[in-house]
């Protein structure tokens, strides 16, 4: 569409060729502009401001291409094509001083002698207050020691101890200074990424000592985690590192599931099945305080006898169905350990979970006690518990070997993770 | 029709209207242009602004404010037995404004332009549009309060071409927006801000300091509403002085203490450093660098504290100018843009073009090795876009077999959708393909002046397509709930506007007999008596002879306690 038209941008603002100032593009704009209603007009309004847009581009494009070749011709090179992107840090240039401002500003009776403000040189001579850098609303950053500490931050050792300095300079002064902060934002960056890995299934994400402190005040100052545009358009490299910054954030949405699940969680069955195991409990205990040979104690036996009878069956019904639920969950991970695509979103930690048999144990354990002496079903209670707790540690080793052979360890980091925290 | 605009604060809002080439304010009952956004029932009768005000202090269950904050959520207020919705509560406020309008024009009104916050999301802006209804009012058109604020300034400045940036901070948010003008064209070049932050929030920290001053036995149950007022006037007074004492002795409140600016300075560093990001922000997405600003413009009650203004003066290294009164500034613009969109004979040769103030994106998946990971945030209208805009982008599903694809539509900065607030989703079935590379569909997004949303999806393989216009959001109210809720609003009475001035030298009487220390208690107690007696007698140059004495004897008293 726009390529068929030769003299596209500007035909489009109602002019016949390129002009070269500014000021007419804009005159052009402006009168073409008066005669859409955005509100109706919305394709109009597009177009006109697309070609604007363009024509502005185009003529940045066009001033710099025509200063080059003058200097070219020249045979000098100067840098009257580039604009600096920040202001350059001498105290003797137009702007206003910083100091000077606020003292204007807030009326304060000024000191009999305003100080000059201070320029440092190198990086020991940052103010420090035990760990804290000081730095007056007076003070800049000498150039030199900004390379200093740029510098400094790249070669920053990638543990705890580069962290903490981080975080030292990301609450100082230092901040504060606008022509620092872009280029500590930059050489923070630059040391973030090298702070990255993956995890088991290959998901950017941080070493563990970047810890939420040092996320929370990157957060404050840069805005990376709020801000994706800005961080786009500052580091175009910034894809992993942002999947890690979401990663951190799922994660914790994450964790604060798997705490609700760790709640001792037993479905309405389960909870009707402890509290029945309770009952030939108690009427066992009524039984010993009632005296021996009564009537009483009588009916008491008959009816602890027939309980518990009652209550080993349902337990062991509702065993069986746990059981043929946690076979389908084993193999349901397995399933997913050899075919990922097909359940992408769930963690290694899901494979086994040691709540479910240690609750197995509860229950064997009631009915163990529930049932009276010589009853077939306590000694097959008995071995179940013998024979679980066999398999749980033997599912362990199984488990250790497993991921040690197939992970190179990834996955036993996950295993001791939902071991302690189980 | 006349053309009016309203400026709906947090903390106090205003009505203007454009008229004779020119915006301007109208008085509200009690003769000022600010008239607080507080609501106080008492008995039957819902009283506004000043009245309210007043009554923060002695009936503080029966008021309710700030409640700006809360538009568009769920929250209730109860005053007294009756509880209301910031959407209610607003629309008391605006039907006060449009009493106060009528009144002085002589003339219906309905169409009004009313500012919001530029972060205000779909859901908060219904929630104003509700209110307006309620309020037997027809929003026109919404403006984002730092477009609004801009075209004050731009409009007075129009014959000079320049660019500035107009520092917003009013009572419960933070605007900055960056505007260029030339040929007749105002054109907002970006928007920022911080829905949180306001001077309310250093009230708040004045606040939690004087707690800590506070007896222990008070700081268990400190009296919140003279503590309020008390860092009001803290606050006020740090912005005159260098430093205030305050000297305070009620049953429930004792106090001595002294504040210096530097040590409201340190109790305020948190905020501060929040309110220099959305400066940052907006610099940077308008591609400007400080030296190429003309002027920076301070709008807003809350610039006037000293803090503000170093603070502003510093970061962008240049002085700020307040032209235009900073608690007037948005209601102005408002009215402009009413001027603007009733073709108003002065504005035939001015146009405004507004940008969006937040991005609007999709969610999608990543890649990594064999595994997919949904969650992650793909921008399609960037923020401070000239808007109306469209923008497309072509997606892929992540299987082969795949046969939906779920499009879920956000707002937000942030790089993972879950941190961002979820407008909607559309669900496009998928034509059957070998391959997914094979299967796109291409997801375009439509934003209109009015800041409605049109999500169109085509599937690339059989060429069907799909639409999504986002709007009947949970939360907001269709014509016959805002109807009922009307006639209920309408059985409450309003207090009769003749003697406004009256309740509310009543109320401030009552207030300052509440902050009173014991011996003052007495005189102004005596006051009260006075000012009832020569009410009966309904002579009306008696009473505003002993109103004027007693205003004089109240402000006296109020400057005693916070000198």
């Amino acid at each position: 569409m726009y390529s068929e038209d030769e003299n596209w941008p500007y035909s489009v603002l109602g002019l016949d060729q390129a002009p070269d100032d500014l000021k007419s593009i804009k005159r052009a704009y402006a009168h073409k502009l008066k005669t859409i209603d955005q509100s109706t007009q919305a394709e109009d309004f597009q177009n006109l401001r697309t070609a604007f847009d363009a024509a502005k581009q185009f003529l940045t494009y066009n001033l710099a291409a025509k200063a080059d070749e003058a200097n070219e011709t020249n045979g000098q090179r100067t840098d009257a094509g580039n604009v600096a992107p920040f202001l350059p840090l001498d105290h003797k240039s137009d702007q206003p001083s910083t100091t000077a401002l606020v003292e204007q500003l807030q009326d304060a009776p000024s000191p009999s002698a305003p100080t000059p403000p201070l320029e440092l040189n190198t990086l020991e001579e940052l103010p420090v207050a035990g760990n804290k850098f000081l730095l007056d609303d007076a003070k800049c950053i000498a150039p030199k020691t900004l390379l200093d500490l740029e510098e400094k931050i790249l070669k920053l050792p990638r543990d705890k101890n580069g962290v903490a300095f981080l975080l030292d300079l990301l609450n100082s002064a230092i901040m504060e200074d606008p022509q620092a902060r872009p280029r500590v934002e930059a050489a923070i960056y630059a040391y973030m990424q090298k702070c990255l890995t993956v995890d088991a299934e290959d998901h950017p994400k941080f070493r563990l000592f970047i810890n939420d402190e040092i996320l929370e005040a990157i957060e404050l100052q840069f805005n990376w985690q709020s801000d994706i545009l800005s961080l786009q358009r500052k580091f175009w490299d910034a894809g992993d590192l942002v999947a890690a910054l979401v990663y951190k954030s799922t994660l914790y949405q994450e964790e604060a599931e798997d705490e609700n699940e760790t709640q001792f969680e037993l479905d309405p069955v389960g909870k009707a099945v402890t509290k029945l195991a309770l009952i030939p409990f108690l009427v066992m205990v009524l039984s010993k305080f009632t005296p021996t040979g009564s009537a009483i104690t009588d009916a008491l036996d008959s009816l602890f006898a027939y309980s518990s009878k009652i209550v080993a069956a349902i337990a062991v019904l509702y065993l069986t169905y746990r059981v043929t639920l946690l076979g389908w969950n084993v193999v349901k991970n397995i399933l997913k350990y050899v075919m990922p695509s097909m359940f992408p979103q769930k963690s290694w930690s899901d494979i086994f979970s040691y709540q479910t048999l240690g609750l197995f144990q509860i229950y064997l354990l009631s009915i163990y006690l529930a049932l009276p002496e010589g009853m077939d079903a306590k000694k097959h209670a008995f071995s179940g518990m013998i024979l679980l707790l066999i398999f749980m540690v033997g599912f362990s080793i199984f488990w250790l070997i497993l991921s040690l052979v197939l992970n190179k360890g990834k996955a036993l980091y996950h295993f001791a993770r939902s071991f302690f925290k189980s | 029709m006349p053309h009016i605009g309203i400026d709906l604060g947090t903390t106090n809002s205003l009505i203007s209207v454009f008229e004779n080439g020119e915006p301007h304010l109208i008085k509200n009952s009690v003769g000022t242009y600010l008239t607080p956004s507080i609501v106080s029932l008492e008995k039957d009768t819902l009283l506004t602004g000043d009245l309210a005000k007043a009554r923060m202090v002695t009936h503080p269950l029966e008021t309710a404010a700030v409640f700006k904050r809360t538009m568009g959520a769920d929250k209730a207020y109860k005053l007294g037995k009756k509880q209301f919705t910031a959407v209610e509560l607003s629309a008391a406020v605006l039907r006060s404004l449009k009493e106060d309008a009528q009144n002085e024009l002589k003339a219906e009104i309905s169409d009004v332009v009313i500012s919001v916050p530029a972060y205000f999301n779909e859901l908060q802006r219904k929630a104003v549009r509700s209110a307006a209804k309620m309020a037997g009012l027809n929003p026109e058109r919404l403006i984002n309060e730092p477009t609004a604020a801009a075209l004050a300034y731009g409009f007075q400045s129009l014959e000079e071409e320049s660019s500035f940036l107009v520092f917003d901070l009013g009572g419960g948010t933070f605007d900055v927006s960056i505007m260029e003008v030339f040929e007749g064209v105002m054109e907002v070049k970006a928007t920022s801000g911080d829905a949180y932050l306001g001077g309310e929030d250093f009230t708040a920290a004045l606040i939690s300091d004087l707690t800590t001053k506070l007896s222990p036995k008070q700081q268990k149950k400190p009296n919140l509403e003279a503590l309020t007022k008390l860092a009001e006037q803290v606050k006020h007074g740090l912005s005159e002085k260098d430093s205030v004492h305050i000297n305070l002795d009620t049953p429930n409140l004792t106090l001595d203490h002294h504040i210096s600016r530097k040590d409201f300075e340190e109790l305020a560093t948190k905020l501060t450093t929040r309110l220099r990001r959305p400066i940052d922000r907006a610099m940077y997405d308008s591609g400007l660098s400080a030296d190429e600003l003309e002027k920076v413009i301070l709008v807003g009650g809350a610039t006037r504290m000293p803090l503000i203004r170093s603070l502003v003066a510093k970061h962008l290294r240049q002085f700020p100018e307040s032209h235009i009164d900073p608690d007037h500034a948005v209601a102005l613009g408002a009215a402009v843009q009413a001027g603007l969109i009733g073709k108003n004979e002065a504005l035939k040769d001015v146009v405004m073009t507004d940008v969006s103030a937040f991005t609007l994106g999709i969610e999608t998946s990543r890649e990594f090795g064999n595994n997919h990971r949904a969650g992650y945030y793909l921008p399609l209208i960037e923020r401070n876009s000239v808007v109306p805009v469209s923008r497309e982008e072509t997606i892929y599903p992540v299987h082969p077999q795949q046969t939906k694809l779920e499009i879920r539509v956000f707002q937000g900065e942030a790089p993972d959708v879950a941190s961002n607030i979820f407008l909607g989703k559309l669900e496009v079935e998928l034509p059957r393909q070998v391959d997914q590379d094979l299967n796109p569909a291409t997801v375009r997004f439509t934003y209109d002046v009015s800041g409605l949303l049109e999500v169109d999806v085509t599937t690339h393989a059989d060429d069907k397509s799909h639409s999504l216009l986002i709007k009947n959001l949970a939360g907001e109210m269709s014509d016959k709930e805002i109807s009922d809720r009307l006639t209920q609003l309408e059985k409450l009475k309003v207090h009769p506007r003749e003697d406004a001035h009256n309740v509310l030298l009543r109320a401030r009487i009552e207030q300052c007999y509440a902050m009173a220390r014991l011996g003052d208690r007495e005189q102004i107690g005596e006051m009260l008596h006075a000012f009832d007696t020569i009410l009966t007698t309904q002579n009306i140059s008696e009473i505003s002879k002993l109103s004027e004495q007693i205003s004089e004897h109240l402000n006296m008293f109020e400057a005693s306690y916070v000198q």
